[in-house]
């Protein structure tokens, strides 16, 4: 007996000999995290979009403050991650003192370029674009508060010596009540700026997105009322009287900053918004066409950051709510959101966390779909790391996809 | 004068007798009564008187220890006058004896006297020449005539003739100082051993040292002996004596005829091996060879000697016939083995790993050759030791065991150990258990732990923690044991002497002597 119990607990405590099988475990588990590397911003990550759209790895572009930096995490093929280059400090550099607490970082639908826009001072707007290098397009307004940016392919340009020249996607910002478009080559003096209004009232812009049209996109902006409206895509290039909607319809919730428009496919739309003084939030899709909305919004509270994956050819909505409970802590996670043709699915196809969550990590403050591999997958930022799930499986056990690191 | 008379004719008589050891009984007896009145007037001092009583049983039987102590009686006689005459028999009578017993164990110290006594006679003559008043002897007082020694011419200095020239006047003031240093002389004595019939065996003691002499004997023997004198056919004579080395004893056994006795004669490849007759519980009867009387009828005998398997023979003894009986003896030759040394008692001895004396001390045979003796006692260390014993040595071992040292040191070792282990056993358990988890989340992926997920790196670390603490037990069991096994204080030593075995009294026989002998050999 004394015998048969000290074999059992020599072979009970033998497997620990392995160690190297928690480094085995350590490669087999889909999330991959990265602690804040050498950046010198304290606050880590609160704003993540992707980086290259294809190649081998994949690069997520991360946005920190206190003070504020840009920095670009490169994964390789096999899901390890590093700076892929020093990261730039925004205050230092770009008179960028601070960045708002979801700072605008718009990735360009056409290329694999970045454009951050924040504030860089009293009259000021600086647009910073690029992928690996960086260019910076200041805008010069008053008020210089940023309210939304989106790509858009804007219409030719209307300004002498460069009127009919056809210009790129560029971003459109909203500061203020206005829209100003960023030119990347010779913008014109003064900035050309539009005001959006709905019966001569300004709509207080919350967020902006695009629709096609023809050869341009024109702007879909979400007022601060609630109300989504439809402009003309020559709003980019400036207006000499305020702009009134091509369409308009409520949605039913006044969105707060930070509130989003993410192009969901060629004609519907996601909007993504939340209140600035109360938890409340609005997740829903809506037909930019018609500005009809498709299917019931999502009201889960706590909302405040969103990005649309394509998981072979369907599409996802990563909903993040940071201060989320779970388990009784205020951790934070991230809702996946199958988003089908009549609308995003009442219940979340895969709730994601820290599986070991520090109380107020804000899991899911940050959220983007990151091309990896050729695959696009699930990037979250929490208050101090980055989250990459480099496989995921919903809820009720399908893939949402594959292992998409090399080697495993 | 009437006594030279006498002395003449008896002198006569016994130079007619025969000489030799046929002689009749009586003759003997004559020679010990001669010998018993010579030994008185010695003890008194007439020497004369002892010389002739000396010479008288000489006559009687030709023993030179006779002839010795005639040489002796005119020795103390010369020494006590200063006469040369006495002086001159003495010499004479010592030549006598030397030339009966050319062997004799005193012969070097007899030489000597010899010498002496003829330088001191011709100091005497030198000195009685020049003294100035010397001169003729007194014819009415003639020197007293020194009795003839056996089988010499007629004495010169006998019964006085006109023609002898003249004595002495005046005796010399004593003797030299060489003559001083010889001492006082004592005489010999004798044992005479005779049976009838003679050649009878004689034993001395004890049967088992063997057959001493046959009948008849004589010799030197001194104390109290026990002596058996047997014959086959004839009753056994067994008697005590207390024989004196300055006294003739005669022992003269008259054996009667035993006719309904059988003879045995037994003998054996190994001399010396023990012989029991019927009973074994009463010890053997002698050794081999032996020859002896018997009962007729059936006999169980067994031959036995350290070494050799015993031999057992029955026989059946016929009357007035002779049963031989051959033990051939089959084994080897054996060494003696003696192992002693304080607290012995406790010990158990074995010798090629079979226990050889349940506790010491021990003293056994042991057949020649390599063997391992080895000495254990509890709580001591053993002691083990390969020896060579050689036949007819006895092989002494003094062994001093080393008391077993504590084995604490080794007891701390091992609980170590086990804590160590156990220590080992907990951690590992834990790691097992951060495996398990992350491996069932892993599995589960709602949600799945990061990459950075703590427990990675605590599982990592509480698994080289046990193993860390999984070789620390081990190294410590290891130290443990080397502390189990390890020679630690001194060792159990012992002291080794051989030496060779006393060998059995034995009967010698030499000139003029017979006894024991022991040769030991190293």
């Amino acid at each position: 007996m004394r015998a048969a119990f000290a074999i059992w607990m020599i072979a009970a405590a033998l497997p620990a000999c392995s160690w190297s099988q928690f480094d085995d475990l350590r490669r087999q588990t889909w999330a991959g995290s990265t602690e804040k590397p050498n950046v010198k911003s304290s606050d880590y990550g609160v704003a993540l979009q992707r980086g290259a759209r294809a190649g081998s790895g994949g690069t997520l572009v991360v946005v920190g403050a206190t003070p504020p930096s840009l920095s670009a995490l490169a994964y390789t093929a096999q899901g390890s991650a590093s700076l892929a280059a020093p990261a730039i400090e925004l205050d230092t550099q770009y008179a960028i003192g601070q960045v708002d607490p979801q700072p605008i970082a718009i990735a360009d639908p056409t290329s694999d370029d970045v454009s951050l826009i924040a504030s860089s001072g009293a009259g000021s707007i600086s647009v910073l674009t690029g992928a690996g290098q960086i260019s910076l397009h200041q805008l010069l307004v008053q008020p210089s508060s940023v309210e939304a940016a989106t790509y858009m392919q804007a219409p030719d340009r209307i300004d002498p010596p460069h009127a009919g020249e056809h210009p790129p996607a560029q971003p459109l910002v909203a500061a203020g009540d206005d829209v100003l478009g960023t030119f990347y080559t010779s913008p014109p003096t003064p900035q050309p700026t539009c005001k959006l209004t709905e019966a001569g009232t300004p709509i207080a812009t919350r967020a902006l997105g695009t629709v096609r049209a023809g050869a341009v996109d024109d702007v879909i902006a979400w007022g601060a009322s609630g109300k989504l409206y439809r402009y003309p895509a020559a709003v980019f290039n400036g207006c000499a009287t305020p702009q009134e909607p091509i369409a308009v319809v409520d949605t039913g919730f006044a969105p707060g900053h930070g509130s989003q428009i993410l192009a969901l496919d060629g004609t519907r739309v996601v909007l993504q918004g939340h209140h600035d003084v109360d938890e409340a939030s609005f997740l829903g899709i809506y037909d930019a066409d018609t500005l009809t909305a498709v299917g019931a919004a999502v009201a889960l509270p706590k909302l405040r950051t969103a990005a649309v994956l394509d998981a072979a050819g369907t599409r996802y909505v990563l909903a993040g709510y940071p201060a989320a409970v779970v388990g009784g802590k205020p951790t934070g996670q991230v809702l996946v959101f199958r988003a089908a043709a009549q609308g995003l699915d009442a219940a979340p196809a895969l709730a994601l966390g820290d599986a070991r969550p520090d109380t107020n990590e804000a899991f899911g403050r940050a959220v983007a779909a990151m091309p990896f591999n050729g695959t696009e997958v699930i990037a979250v930022a929490t208050s101090h790391e980055i989250f990459v799930y480099f496989h995921a499986v919903l809820t009720d056990g399908t893939t949402l996809y594959d292992e998409t690191r090399e080697g495993r | 004068m009437q006594s030279r008379v006498v002395f003449v004719v008896w002198m006569s008589l016994c130079a007619l007798a025969s000489p030799g050891y046929g002689q009749p009984a009586d003759a003997l007896k004559k020679a010990q009564s001669a010998f018993d009145r010579a030994q008185v007037d010695y003890l008194q001092g007439k020497y004369d008187d002892a010389a002739r009583g000396f010479e008288e049983a000489y006559t009687a039987r030709q023993f030179p220890q006779f002839l010795y102590n005639v040489g002796a009686s005119f020795h103390m006689k010369g020494k006590k006058a200063s006469d040369p005459e006495a002086y001159r028999h003495a010499v004479e009578a010592y030549r006598k004896y030397l030339a009966a017993e050319p062997q004799a164990a005193d012969k070097d110290k007899v030489d000597k006297a010899i010498h002496v006594l003829e330088d001191e006679i011709q100091r005497l003559k030198d000195q009685a020449a020049g003294a100035p008043g010397a001169g003729p002897a007194s014819p009415g007082t003639p020197a007293p005539a020194p009795p003839a020694v056996p089988g010499s011419p007629p004495v010169p200095g006998g019964p006085a003739s006109p023609g002898d020239p003249p004595a002495v006047a005046a005796a010399p003031a004593g003797p030299s100082a060489e003559v001083e240093q010889l001492g006082d002389v004592n005489v010999h004595g004798l044992v005479v051993i005779e049976s009838e019939p003679s050649n009878a065996t004689v034993y001395v003691d004890d049967k088992r040292k063997g057959a001493f002499a046959t009948t008849p004997w004589s010799g030197t023997l001194d104390g109290d002996h026990r002596i058996i004198i047997e014959k086959r056919g004839y009753t056994v004579i067994d008697r005590t004596i207390a024989a004196d080395p300055t006294k003739l004893f005669v022992l003269v056994g008259a054996m009667s005829q035993q006719s309904f006795l059988g003879w045995v004669e037994v003998t054996s490849n190994v001399p010396g091996a023990d012989i029991y007759i019927d009973d074994k519980s009463i010890g053997s009867v002698g050794r081999t060879p032996l020859s002896q009387n018997i009962k007729p009828g059936k006999h169980t005998f067994w031959v036995s000697a350290e070494g050799y398997d015993e031999y057992k023979e029955e026989v059946d003894v016929i009357a007035n016939e002779v049963t031989p009986i051959k033990a051939p003896l089959k084994g080897a030759p054996v060494g003696k083995v003696n192992i002693t040394g304080p607290g012995i008692e406790d010990s158990r001895i074995a010798i090629d790993g079979a226990v050889l004396c349940e506790r010491g001390p021990c003293l056994k045979g042991i057949v020649q050759g390599d063997h391992t003796i080895t000495v254990t006692r509890p709580d001591f260390k053993p002691y083990a030791r390969r020896i060579t014993i050689q036949a007819k040595t006895e092989t002494q071992i003094r062994v001093t065991l080393a008391p077993t040292p504590s084995r604490g040191d080794a007891i701390v070792a091992y609980v170590l150990a086990g804590g160590f282990a156990a220590g080992g056993i907990v951690l590992g358990v834990t790691a097992n258990k951060y495996r398990d988890d992350l491996r069932r989340e892993i599995a589960a992926g709602a949600p799945p732990p990061d990459s950075n997920d703590a427990r990675f790196n605590r599982g990592k670390i509480y698994a080289i923690a046990a193993d860390a603490t999984f070789a620390i037990a081990g190294l410590t069991a290891l130290t443990g044991v080397y502390y189990t096994f390890r020679d630690k204080g001194a060792a159990s030593t012992a002291a080794i002497d051989v030496r060779a075995l006393a060998r059995a009294l034995r009967p010698e026989l030499g000139a003029g002597y017979a006894g024991l002998g022991v040769k030991v050999s190293f």
